[in-house]
């Protein structure tokens, strides 16, 4: 059986502890009897290895995924493959030599030409409105909504690019919350400029995700990360897992 | 030690007749079954999912005649359905330590085993893919396996099975020479 959309999260959600019982069940009879989906899980269990390496599981996945898939030989394993691999890859990749920004961009525009059609009109629209924009002063913009990179890897999705117009004096952006997170009564929101953190306004929030706003004044040219925080009444703070990351043009 | 013993000749011939009755076919199935029930059990936080494994179909085993008779259904899904029971019997489990970060000498090990295997186990092209695969972080290591992914022509996910076909193949060619290395 082919997998549906669902099937990435769910094994996500099987691996990290946060399944009933029931859905448990029903997961790994499905495991046993479908092939993809048995690809999707091993695959998936090599991504969290990767991210338990790189510190970017919460700390109730990561310990859940410590105290479960990691405490098997087969965990164990895969945590030690994936640092040596690590090693080996970032000092010095082994590669061809690395095209360059327009020669890619060149080879892009040659298999795709509509490309430059629907950019020209792309780029009329964000002139006009960024004409329009910049008449108004001290102006809240609206970023795009962000989702983690968590899930934006999975899917392989950039982070998206944010325009600034000159006059505005703040920018509003919408996180969405993972899927089956149980929404909290409050958050926090950390902005991380590679450099610094700082604490971002938290405007509003419903079950979908939070509204941050960000003062211009923290956004200069560059990449950008924000951390969003559960604070459940009356218990402990819980990090969302993953980054939300844009980029400031 | 099992508290079930390993079945008997026949018993087994049996179990394997349940599977299917082609011979060659049954036992592709029967390690099929055993692969997935270890790798989801390990998944679980089985510490031993082989011993839980092989103890699964010693139960079955033990049933086979009544099995054969009477059971309508993949047998995969009612080998699955004793091993969870079994995971499930209380027994004491202490939390397990984080899993330790290799120290430097073995991280060298670990790196010599690793050039080894993709000279052994890879491609020239699939060692420059698992190379780029993991030569980032973060935000850069999305960037680079998108670019990776178009270059070749795939989609992202069509990368990701890729790399874990090639990792499937590099951990035990690892292990194996990490024992070569210790005689």
């Amino acid at each position: 059986m082919a997998l549906n959309n669902n099937d990435q999260p769910r094994i996500r959600e099987f691996l990290l502890g946060r399944l009933t019982d029931d859905e448990q069940q029903k997961l790994e009879e499905r495991l046993m009897v479908e092939e993809e989906l048995f690809e999707e899980f091993e695959i998936s269990k090599g991504e969290l290895v990767e991210e338990y390496c790189a510190n970017e599981l919460s700390p109730d996945d990561k310990q859940w995924f410590e105290r479960n898939f990691l405490a098997s030989p087969e965990g164990r394993e895969r945590h030690a493959l994936d640092i040596t691999l690590s090693r080996l890859g970032r000092p010095a990749p082994v590669q061809t030599r690395r095209r360059t920004f327009l020669e890619r961009i060149n080879d892009f525009l040659k298999q795709r030409p509509w490309v430059i059609a629907t950019g020209t009109a792309a780029a009329g629209i964000i002139i006009v409105a960024a004409v329009l924009l910049s008449r108004q002063t001290g102006q809240t913009v609206v970023g795009p909504t962000l989702a983690s990179n968590l899930i934006n890897r999975e899917q392989g999705t950039l982070p998206p690019k944010v325009t600034i117009p000159s006059n505005a004096s703040e920018l509003k952006l919408h996180l969405l919350l993972p899927a089956g997170f149980v929404a909290s009564t409050n958050y926090r929101a950390e902005l991380d400029n590679k450099t610094d953190i700082k604490p971002v306004k938290v405007l509003e929030h419903d079950r979908e995700g939070v509204w941050v706003v960000i003062p211009v004044t923290l956004l200069q040219r560059g990449e950008y990360s924000l951390k969003l925080v559960a604070i459940p009444s009356g218990g402990t703070e819980r990090e969302i897992p993953g980054d939300y990351l844009f980029n400031v043009e | 030690m099992k508290r079930r013993e390993p079945p008997t000749k026949e018993a087994f011939d049996k179990l394997l007749l349940w599977f299917d009755p082609d011979r060659e076919k049954a036992a592709k199935k029967y390690e099929t079954v055993q692969f997935r029930l270890v790798r989801i059990f390990a998944a679980k936080g089985c510490s031993d999912p082989e011993d839980l494994v092989d103890e699964s179909f010693n139960v079955a085993a033990l049933k086979i005649d009544w099995l054969l008779e009477t059971y309508v259904g993949d047998p995969a899904l009612y080998i699955h359905g004793i091993a969870k029971k079994i995971f499930l019997e209380p027994k004491p489990k202490p939390i397990p330590d984080p899993p330790p970060t290799p120290d430097p000498v073995e991280l060298e090990r670990r790196s010599i085993c690793l050039d080894r295997c993709l000279d052994q186990v890879t491609t020239s092209d699939e060692r420059r893919l698992i190379l780029r695969y993991h030569a980032e972080e973060k935000q850069q290591r999305i960037r680079t396996r998108r670019e990776l992914a178009e270059e070749l022509g795939l989609s992202m996910n069509a990368l990701r099975i890729r790399v874990c076909h090639i990792h499937a193949r590099l951990r035990p060619c690892i292990q194996k020479c990490l024992q070569l290395l210790d005689e």
